[in-house]
């Protein structure tokens, strides 16, 4: 019975990982790509874990913790490059010059 | 006498303390006998994979970006709360449910601070509101 509920689960987080690709390939702005991303490693988290459980290995956790991590800093990383141009240096030069 | 009736309280209170412990402790151990903690999260799990469905699926139809905006919301607050509890409550005390607690933390501070990002980076960029929003806002600031 909870190899059945982890499958539904799974399939569930499948089926909506599918549509909110979907909507990054085709959203009309930068901000729906954005958060189609943001939204994509949410559910890639929690596929994650369920895969662990499904497999009965829950040492999957890490992994999903550790992209948990890297998905925020990463969707912070794209809007501040689409704001400034750059990563690293454009936030001192903006101070600079003005 | 005074004493007697502050000594008196501290044992009565202390009794009724003492019995609610018990009763939780009898209430858990007969829960987890006959599984009914299982069976909890069995729900718990399914609904939040059908919560992860109606967030992806008002993400995708929805017609604007600040709805869609507050559709893609839906996951990161119901889903997650959902998977992640139920998951817990499958495996009992252990390490396992220790992760599960700091990815429940730590998405519940990210989630809402990157959807903020998202929206304030949107409406920076000259992104507006749908005209109905946009007079709502425009009444509130007078």
């Amino acid at each position: 019975m909870p190899h059945y509920v982890f499958l539904f689960a799974m399939i569930c987080l499948f089926i909506a990982m599918v549509l909110v690709l979907i909507r990054l390939y085709n959203g009309p702005t930068l901000y729906d790509r954005v958060l189609s991303t943001n939204s994509f490693g949410t559910h890639t988290v929690l596929f994650i874990g369920i895969l662990g459980f499904l497999s009965g290995r829950p040492d999957f956790l890490d992994i999903a913790l550790l992209y948990a991590l890297i998905n925020f800093v990463g969707t912070i990383a794209i809007l501040k490059f689409f704001r400034y141009r750059a990563i690293g240096d454009a936030l001192e030069k903006r101070e600079a010059d003005k | 006498m005074r004493n007697l009736d502050l000594m008196l309280s501290l044992f009565r209170w202390s009794f009724y303390g003492f019995m609610c412990i018990f009763a939780v402790y009898v209430t858990v151990s007969l829960f987890t006998a006959f599984g009914v903690f299982d069976i909890i999260a069995w729900l718990l799990i399914v609904f939040g994979g059908i919560f992860a469905i109606i967030g992806a699926l008002g993400s995708l139809r929805f017609p604007d970006f600040w709805s869609r905006l507050h559709a893609a919301s839906i996951t990161d607050s119901g889903g997650v709360i959902l998977l992640l509890m139920g998951m817990g409550m499958h495996s009992g005390w252990n390490l396992v449910t220790f992760k599960l607690f700091l990815i429940g933390a730590f998405l519940f501070i990210t989630g809402p601070t990157s959807t903020h990002a998202v929206a304030n980076a949107a409406l920076v960029s000259g992104l507006k509101p749908p005209r109905q929003l946009r007079t709502d806002l425009e009444r509130d600031d007078d």
